[in-house]
């Protein structure tokens, strides 16, 4: 449990906060932000074999190739890398229950574990595991 | 132990059977019992067999043949148990896609199993869009219909009312051509079924001509809103609320048609920041209510940002969703809304409720589908969220009793208590959707526990 003084000063803090936002912004136009158009990311992916590629783009493609859904692009090296390191049952077990805005079976509904574990590795440019 | 045992069975016979036979096309293969579940996880079965078939022939000769309970599954993004059975499951995975358009009536025809995230960006090519869409893409197109999935917004309804015809595979694996003019009381059925008729593989929508919106999201009194609201809904083409519980202030979103040729694209990523700002107060100051509703109070005024947003309509309705929940919406007739919100939000207050999602307030049009949600009037759908770590049944058992005060109809994809004794009142045409039903699934294949207790069928 944090400290009662912790509870008792954040609250203050955001009061002032908010109050300096007012005093700066009460006249002024509403904020419109653009937001940056996403630079693709290097692709480094290896060529999947015509079945797996079928269901690629079937059931990964449509956020995995499309960086305004947040989801870690295929070949993205740098994107990949964090989740890569959490190992290969990790994002297994993400793929096949479901992680924030992904979908359990990934969107795959016939895929068995060889499939997803294949996917996994070519998204994020891994080998494959066994 | 008895679960553990099964599966067991299962691996060694799906095993032994793949070891005969080699992988079977869109059958999935065992080399791990892969359990289904829903993107909440409230929901999950075990199911002998997943399917995926490539062609309508593959899928009405399997029909024939299957053994057993048949449930289709779209994205899973349903609440509600309507997928969970032992038996079979069935995607329309490889369904998907635009299979013809009509220039001249704006109509199109997809097959069942595209999900509604790719339906846009084809039907821009063709000059067409959906004419109203739903705050998430996630769905498949047969999903969508099958539960009167909607937007918001007076002047439209759920994406069942937009259907115009469809291809029904039934139990026998029979084909059925359906619309006003052919079966129309197949077709009238149908366009909100639950899946409880069979399978439907191919969906003809009413679209209209290709357009752009505009997005504006501004924080404001709840109170002030609801006031409001009559006014902001007819001034604009698509308005919403969602009322931040445990405080005074609701996030307003109105969206309108513009001929705007700017594009101010919605900001990458999904919800997760103010999720989490929302469940950081809740959680350290719940104690502290009167704290609580200030600190909310001020930071949704003053502190979040909301950009506007232009883009393609497909682009400005649909929003990524990464913070999973579970969900009970219930439709309420339109002019009994307001008042039932603010019950609800007092209800939070009042009783202290552990849950910091915020409240979506929408209105939809009514329609005449039997078993719509909307069907005889227009409706404001209320949704109560429950982050998918924290227990919603008593959260929802609180605040249900207020939805049937209201005579709510509770939305077939989320989360509910009735079953038939209590839903049969509450739709006057329930008796014939029970008859077709009857009529094509006369053995209650494409029945689960769940659809049993919906339709009193033993």
């Amino acid at each position: 449990m944090r400290p009662r003084s912790i509870r008792l000063f954040l609250p203050c803090l955001l009061l002032v906060m908010a109050a300096c936002a007012r005093s700066g912004g009460t006249d002024a136009a509403p904020t419109v932000t653009v937001a940056a158009a996403a630079n693709p990311p290097a692709t480094t992916a290896r060529a999947l074999p015509p079945d797996l590629q079928a269901v690629y783009d079937r059931s990964c493609k449509s956020c995995h190739s499309i960086p305004a859904t947040g989801a870690p692009q295929s070949g993205d090296v740098a994107a990949w890398a964090p989740r890569a390191a959490q190992g290969a049952d990790v994002l297994l077990d993400h793929t096949i229950n479901g992680y924030k805005a992904m979908p359990p079976l990934g969107a795959c509904m016939d895929c068995d574990e060889a499939q997803f574990r294949a996917l996994i590795a070519h998204m994020a440019t891994l080998e494959p595991t066994p | 132990m008895s679960l553990r045992r099964r599966e067991l069975f299962k691996l060694a016979g799906a095993a032994g059977l793949t070891g005969l036979l080699g992988r079977v096309p869109g059958v999935a293969a065992a080399t791990r019992a892969i359990a289904w579940r829903n993107w909440s996880g409230a929901q999950n079965c075990l199911p002998a067999q997943r399917f995926a078939p490539a062609s309508e022939a593959e899928l009405a000769d399997w029909l024939r043949k299957a053994r057993g309970t048949v449930r289709p599954v779209g994205a899973g993004h349903s609440f509600s148990a309507l997928v969970p059975t032992d038996d079979s499951i069935v995607s329309l995975s490889r369904l998907s896609g635009l299979i013809r358009h009509d220039p001249a009536t704006l109509q199109a025809e997809f097959w069942a199993g595209t999900p509604m995230s790719q339906m846009g960006a084809p039907l821009k090519k063709v000059g067409q869009a959906l004419v109203n869409m739903a705050d998430i893409d996630y769905q498949s197109l047969a999903g969508a219909i099958a539960t009167s999935t909607h937007g918001t917004g007076p002047r439209f309804g759920s994406y069942s009312s937009y259907v115009t015809g469809l291809r029904l595979l039934t139990a026998s694996g029979d084909s059925i051509d359906c619309d006003t003019s052919r079966h129309p009381e197949i077709f009238n059925a149908a366009r909100c079924s639950l899946g409880a008729l069979g399978l439907v593989t191919r969906v003809r929508m009413q679209n209209r001509k290709a357009f752009r919106l505009h997005s504006r999201q501004w924080v404001q009194d709840t109170d002030e809103l609801l006031e409001q609201f009559p006014e902001l809904v007819r001034k604009h083409d698509h308005f919403e609320l969602n009322a931040i519980t445990h405080s005074d202030v609701s996030v307003a979103l109105a969206m309108d048609e513009t001929a705007d040729t700017r594009t101010l694209q919605k900001e990458a990523g999904g919800d997760g920041e103010k999720v989490g700002m929302l469940y950081r107060m809740h959680h350290e100051y719940r104690n502290w209510p009167r704290v609580r509703a200030t600190m909310l109070n001020t930071i949704a005024k003053h502190l979040i940002d909301f950009p506007d947003v232009i883009d393609d309509s497909w682009k400005v309705f649909a929003n990524v969703r990464d913070q999973r929940f579970n969900e009970m919406e219930y439709e309420v007739p339109a002019e009994a809304g307001p008042a039932c919100l603010r019950e609800i939000l007092r209800k939070f207050r009042s009783s202290n409720i552990d849950s910091f999602f915020p409240i979506e307030f929408r209105y939809v049009k009514g329609d005449d589908i039997p078993l719509s949600m909307f069907q005889g009037r227009d409706r404001c759908a209320i949704s109560i969220h429950q982050h998918y770590a924290m227990d919603y049944h008593g959260v929802f058992a609180q605040i249900e009793p207020i939805f049937w005060k209201y005579d709510g109809r509770p939305h077939w994809g989320k989360l509910h208590s009735l079953n038939a004794r209590l839903l049969a009142p509450l739709y006057p045409k329930w008796k014939d959707f029970l008859a077709v039903r009857e009529a094509l699934d006369p053995q209650g294949r494409f029945l689960n526990p769940h659809l049993r207790s919906l339709f009193g069928i033993a």
